[in-house]
């Protein structure tokens, strides 16, 4: 159980902490520097209150996650910058909620004498309005780190590392220990930065010197300390621009093949960053713009999401359309298919199966009527659902969305009768479920294929790096590889260790033709 | 000393909040030592012009020594003329400069607020002074005491003072003219002793005569008990 070992996690901590720290602090920094000067104004011009207080009030309604995922498609790149606008959005309505309270309940009678005795606008604000609304003010910015500190660790789908990295993949990989680290690590760091921002106001308002440096040192150490890890890799790295992002969807298999990949290219001496996690056309569009460098996606996905075909010409002819198509559009380069298939198809129990003589998906139309149908986050809005459902006139009692984890313990303890499985995954054994033939070919070939962006392609040492995986993962290695990590819960770069030297043994047995 | 006495609404705060520019002017014109003031700095005008209000404003998150001293630190004054006058002006208002320097307002009683007060609009040594029921929110012992002091330090500064007081008995006692407000125009103006022999107005007459009405009814209580 080397992968639950609390050692595996703390290795990747400093990372993870520095970016979320980053993520955090400039976020809030942001927040701060635009709300309160804001705020003021607000309490001056009283036709803007309502406006202003009613769009951060629709930032704060927003789910978290919802708002980092918006910010992709209206920024047009992954990683940090949409992750902190939208960690600066969510910051807003506490700072600015609270300045505007604050600064409206100063005693009135204090802020007349102020200007009766001849203060001028500018004055009373600092020498009364701000001292006095001080508490309620620094409230509001404590709210907000607390906020953002937590919501930061949704970054992680939208391709910014945070301390999110160990929850979602804990989650995916059932890895307690990783869920845990990240959730202490954050309500952590949720905690110390709140009490420092604390001091900071308790030094203010007694106008304690000592206090109020030993605050801002404490924060500016944590920050400093927390940055390091991010400072030291930036300076050991002699071109870092030269560093490959590799990018990952969100499940176990994929988690896996972004570690192959950064093992193949470290041994290469190639720098590389792995964003993962990330949504399946979130990945693909970054791929297009060059925000990531390479990643496994499967044909079928892009031959219905991306290319929007309904007809399944075959094998062969998809790999060929797609990799034409993809360079065509978006400079794309695929050198090949990996050598395996992760397809979606329709399990259901092997009881069910036989007692109601399942065995191809036609089979399923007697029964929908009493099945209740589980998936994945993505699969009932995409184009392949429909046209399974179309295809064999499937309508099932009910559909529920749920966590691919969640799905196996869903269909074993009956909550739901069929699910949306991958053709890879060591759990359909284990958990004696029975994939049903699809004898309409509804859905497409979901043949793994390796994908580069145009830069990396035009790289000899990435694309060399990287040829052992074109050909070189059988469907039985990735479900092995899959066990691995699901059932035997061993870690994600054990699982990843092992396909290389998979690799590694495959390549002495043959050489590699690359297809341009 | 101008007392403006009226009915709560009549105009007489507004009046006062005009001469210091808290309220514009929107018609005509009010003259400070020969200026207008629409030609002067507002800020300038107002820390040339003491101003008292009924709830004090005293500052909560600064010392009552802080509190006396804000005018004087937004004119720049030096540190050490600071402190000097700060205590000069304690001792002026009868409190004592070491025991109540370094007190919060909410260490404070009502009376020993409203002296604080007192002294800070007395800080720059202003020759005018605006006060909007300045003893209002005092008990009666408190505020008599606080009045006797206040018209010794009129004279001893030979302020000109503008007071806003519903109390006529107040008005009577320290102002040199009453003016009588009703809806926001002055139906009367005289000194005490022309006004109560004169009124030249019913309003004017009724409102004059409060104090003589109180005492008459004291006075028959009086009566009524000794005979009982």
């Amino acid at each position: 159980m080397s992968g639950q070992a609390i050692s595996t996690q703390l290795e990747l901590l400093p990372d993870y902490l520095s970016h979320h720290l980053l993520l955090t602090v400039a976020a809030l920094a942001a927040g701060i520097i635009v709300c309160l000067p804001l705020g003021f104004l607000v309490t001056r011009v009283k036709s803007l209150q309502w406006p202003t207080l009613a769009l951060a009030g629709i930032f704060q309604t927003i789910p978290g996650l919802a708002l980092l995922a918006l910010m992709v498609p209206l920024l047009g790149t992954i990683g940090m910058i949409p992750a902190l606008l939208a960690l600066i959005m969510y910051s807003f309505l506490p700072i600015l909620r609270n300045t505007v309270t604050g600064i409206l309940n100063v005693d009135s009678s204090v802020v007349e004498a102020a200007r009766g005795l001849g203060m001028n606008d500018r004055q009373v604000l600092y020498k009364v309005e701000i001292p006095l609304a001080l508490p309620v003010l620094v409230a509001g910015i404590r709210t907000a780190t607390v906020w953002v500190v937590g919501t930061a660790t949704l970054a992680t789908p939208v391709g910014a590392t945070s301390l999110g990295n160990f929850i979602f993949s804990g989650l995916q990989t059932q890895n307690v220990t990783a869920i845990l680290t990240g959730c202490v690590a954050a309500a952590l760091l949720a905690i110390i930065l709140d009490l420092l921002v604390r001091l900071v106001e308790i030094a203010a308002s007694r106008r304690n010197l000592k206090l109020g440096l030993t605050a801002v040192i404490s924060l500016l150490i944590l920050i400093g300390g927390g940055l390091s890890p991010m400072i030291v890799t930036a300076s050991d790295s002699k071109t870092p621009v030269s560093t490959v992002v590799i990018g990952s969807k969100p499940f176990t298999e994929q988690y896996i093949l972004g570690e192959v990949m950064a093992g193949q290219l470290g041994r290469a001496g190639i720098k590389t960053d792995i964003r993962s996690g990330m949504g399946s056309m979130v990945l693909f569009e970054a791929l297009g713009k060059g925000a990531i460098d390479c990643y496994i996606d499967y044909t079928g996905t892009i031959w219905s999401n991306a290319m929007n075909r309904r007809k399944n010409p075959g094998r062969e002819a998809i790999l060929k359309e797609m990799t034409v198509w993809l360079k065509r559009e978006y400079g794309i380069v695929c050198p090949g298919p990996i050598a395996f298939e992760n397809t979606y198809g329709l399990a259901v129990r092997r009881q069910n199966s036989e007692k109601d003589d399942l065995k191809t998906i036609e089979d399923l139309r007697r029964v929908a009527a009493d099945f209740i149908i589980g998936s994945d986050y993505e699969f009932f809005s995409r184009p392949e659902w429909k046209a399974l459902r179309d295809a064999y006139r499937l309508d099932f009692k009910e559909q529920l969305t749920m966590d691919p984890v969640l799905m196996y313990s869903a269909i074993s303890q009956g909550d739901v009768d069929v699910i949306s499985a991958y053709s890879t995954d060591g759990r359909i054994a284990a958990y004696d479920l029975v994939v049903l033939e699809d004898p309409r070919q509804a859905l497409p070939p979901y043949d793994a294929v390796l994908l580069l962006s145009d830069n990396a392609a035009r790289s000899k040492d990435i694309v060399e790096a990287l040829s052992p995986l074109v050909g070189g993962i059988d469907d039985s290695t990735m479900r092995e590889a899959n066990k691995l990590v699901d059932l035997d819960g061993v870690a994600v770069d054990s699982a990843a260790a092992f396909l290389q030297s998979h690799l590694q043994k495959t390549l002495s047995r043959r050489s590699i033709e690359w297809q341009k | 000393m101008l007392a403006l006495v009226g009915e709560s609404g009549c105009g007489k705060t507004s009046t006062l909040k005009m001469i210091n520019r808290l309220v514009e002017l929107t018609s005509g014109s009010i003259t400070v030592n020969e200026q207008n003031i629409m030609n002067l700095d507002p800020v300038r005008l107002r820390r040339s012009i003491g101003y008292v209000i009924q709830s004090i404003g005293l500052f909560p998150h600064l010392t009552v020594e802080e509190n006396i001293a804000t005018v004087p630190k937004l004119m720049g004054w030096a540190s050490d003329r600071i402190a000097r006058r700060t205590e000069e002006l304690l001792k002026l208002v009868g409190l004592n400069a070491m025991e109540f320097k370094k007190r919060r307002p909410g260490e404070l009683s009502g009376g020993q607020q409203q002296r604080v007060g007192l002294a800070r609009a007395l800080a720059s040594g202003p020759k005018i002074m605006l006060m909007d029921e300045p003893f209002g929110a005092l008990d009666p012992i408190t505020r008599s005491g606080v009045i006797t002091e206040f018209s010794k330090i009129q004279e001893e500064l030979s302020l000109t003072v503008i007071l806003v007081t519903h109390d006529m008995a107040e008005a009577l006692v320290l102002a040199d003219r009453i003016a009588v407000m009703q809806a926001g125009t002055v139906v009367a103006l005289g000194s005490p002793f022309h006004l109560l022999s004169n009124p030249g107005n019913a309003y004017a007459e009724e409102l004059l005569s409060m104090p003589q009405h109180q005492a008459q009814m004291l006075n028959e209580i009086m009566k009524s008990r000794e005979e009982s």
